[in-house]
């Protein structure tokens, strides 16, 4: 594949379970050193992509490099290279954090006096050192979370792989846990992929790759995704979306979409800003707020799917 | 790295089992309390072909206690496999460079060292059953204990592999492995039963571990090994080396 210098390629990856077709005709690259993410609702298969890049799975069709190691001849050698944090925690619940990291290194070869020392300085940077000798379980969620991320820190991989890191996680937690990893990436050089189905922890990725029902429909760089979408836009909140719509579409040089509780106003000509405020004015009874909006995510899915983001169906 | 991954998870599996006391007390206590009040219920009401005349029954089921504690422990020690699973931990130790072979290992290891241990613990009450096994009887039995739970474990990990639930696992195991262990001779000799069980428990490898168990516990201090020794041996040998084998098979599978 001539991917040497990606931290994970994958180049026309398929995958069945079954008869049942989950991902068809995937193509990534992730750069040495940057942040790359697959984002899908439920049920998209991302879950699976992430299986087949972790090596749990067997490659079926296609082709896929981790560190330019072909995952189907070297699986063991690109195991030592990655490092790979799961939606649910894999850690064992009646062992304590010491214990579980030291089991860790030992699954690794790690020799024992250097796995104390990482042991040790892992736990002080994640924040965990007073708890070296507690019972997982008696841990919270989030700080299950540090320990993980101690533990997969162990062996110092130069690829890390999370599959919905922030699953099950408040949003004061799901921000710490962000801040964590980006301090990695500021101290080492480290290659991300992760997954998930949130759009704004899209967001900071260098390049996205968007899956719906196992097929990507969009990838590339996040700002030139959202660019690609056109301009700002008007955002009506309202109690009866289909009436407020029919009485703006007679207005003119403006596209209207219905949504849920919200009617979205394109500007056809002119600026946003403007139509928003006059928007108010006129139709003040029946809005119960108004919001400026750039093209997001959501939009880019819409646009290529022709449905809305919270319409779809469940995990694969 | 696959040895010390190995053991790492065999050290595992006893720091668990250790820090579960229900299930250290269940392990031990039920099978022993089984003995106890079977073997006394029974006492010496059967006269059976194979039986010593009028022999206690308590002294007849002490080997297949044996047996079933060394069953019962190895076979539930493979349930972490799907609470593994189901919990999470076994993805993390599948993505290690040798998580497949030293997950196998490591719970063979494991599940071997609870099953011998707490076997070895019931085997000090021998006395209690007329039965006085010498060093040199103890070394044999260490040895067909630690054979018979190797196999057991691997049959337990067979099982347990590709199923996602525990409830799945012990209906399996009554449907199964109860009956695997009543036709082992653990509860009543072949020599009275019908023809069709008797053919059934000579199939059975099972058998021949409850066999060597039994003859090596009647040996008393000075008096030879068991004719049947060797014999018992290479059949839950063959049979323990294949079970692991299908193990490795089975792991080396990427779904």
């Amino acid at each position: 594949m001539g991917d040497s210098f990606y931290a994970v390629a994958a180049e026309g990856v398929g995958y069945s379970y079954g008869r049942k077709r989950v991902l068809d005709n995937i193509d990534l690259r992730l750069e040495e050193g940057g942040m790359f993410c697959v984002l899908g609702p439920n049920g998209s298969g991302k879950t699976t992509l992430f299986k087949l890049i972790s090596t749990i799975f067997a490659l079926q069709d296609g082709e896929i490099s981790v560190g330019g190691r072909s995952l189907r001849q070297f699986p063991t050698p690109v195991r030592k290279k990655i490092g790979v944090l799961f939606q649910n925690p894999a850690v064992d619940m009646k062992l304590t954090v010491r214990e579980n990291l030291r089991h860790h290194g030992n699954l690794y070869g790690l020799d024992p006096h250097d796995l104390e020392t990482r042991i040790n300085k892992n736990l002080e940077a994640l924040g965990v050192e007073n708890r070296g000798g507690e019972l997982v379980e008696s841990l919270s969620g989030g700080l299950r979370r540090r320990v993980e991320i101690a533990k997969v820190l162990l062996t110092r991989p130069s690829i890390l792989l999370m599959d919905e890191p922030t699953t099950g996680l408040d949003p004061a937690i799901r921000s710490e846990l962000w801040s964590i990893i980006s301090g990695i990436r500021n101290t080492r050089k480290l290659s991300v992929l992760f997954t998930t189905h949130l759009l704004e922890e899209a967001e900071p990725a260098d390049e996205i790759l968007l899956l719906d029902q196992g097929h990507p429909v969009a990838a590339g760089k996040v700002s030139e995704l959202r660019s690609s979408l056109g301009k700002e836009y008007v955002r009506l909140g309202t109690y009866s979306p289909k009436k407020l719509a029919g009485r703006i579409r007679k207005e003119g040089e403006i596209e209207v979409t219905v949504e849920p509780a919200s009617v979205k106003v394109v500007p056809t000509r002119g600026q946003a800003a403007p139509l928003a405020i006059r928007l108010w004015r006129e139709y003040s009874s029946e809005v119960t707020s108004v919001t400026l909006c750039r093209p997001t995510l959501e939009d880019l899915f819409l646009q290529k799917t022709g449905r809305l983001w919270s319409s779809t169906p469940g995990e694969i | 790295m696959f040895m010390q991954a190995s053991y790492s998870l065999a050290l595992r599996e006893v720091t668990r089992f250790l820090r579960q006391k229900n299930r250290v007390i269940g392990a031990m206590a039920t099978p022993v309390l089984f003995w106890f009040l079977l073997g006394s219920g029974v006492g010496r009401s059967l006269v059976a072909p194979g039986f010593r005349e009028r022999t206690d029954y308590l002294t007849y089921f002490f080997p297949g206690i044996v047996l079933l504690i060394i069953l019962f422990t190895a076979i539930f020690s493979t349930v972490s496999v799907i609470e593994d699973r189901r919990e999470g931990f076994l993805q993390g130790v599948l993505v290690a460079p040798d998580g497949r072979s030293a997950i196998l290992f490591g719970k063979l290891i494991g599940g071997t060292l609870l099953a011998v241990f707490q076997a070895i613990v019931v085997v000090l009450l021998a006395p209690y059953s007329d039965y006085h096994p010498d060093a040199r009887v103890l070394f044999y039995l260490l040895a067909i204990i630690s054979v018979l739970a190797v196999g057991l474990t691997a049959l337990g990990f067979l099982i347990a592999w590709p199923m996602d639930s525990t409830q799945g696992f012990h209906a399996l195991i009554n449907l199964f492995f109860v009956p695997l262990w009543f036709l082992s001779g653990a509860l009543f000799p072949p020599a009275g039963s019908a023809e069709w069980i008797r053919v059934l428990m000579r199939f059975n490898p099972l058998s021949y571990g409850h066999d060597a168990l039994a003859g090596l516990l009647a040996t008393r201090p000075g008096m030879p090994l068991p004719v049947d020794l060797s014999h018992d041996f290479s059949i839950v040998c063959a049979t323990t080396l294949l079970l692991v084998m299908a193990c490795a098979l089975q792991v080396s599978r990427r779904s």
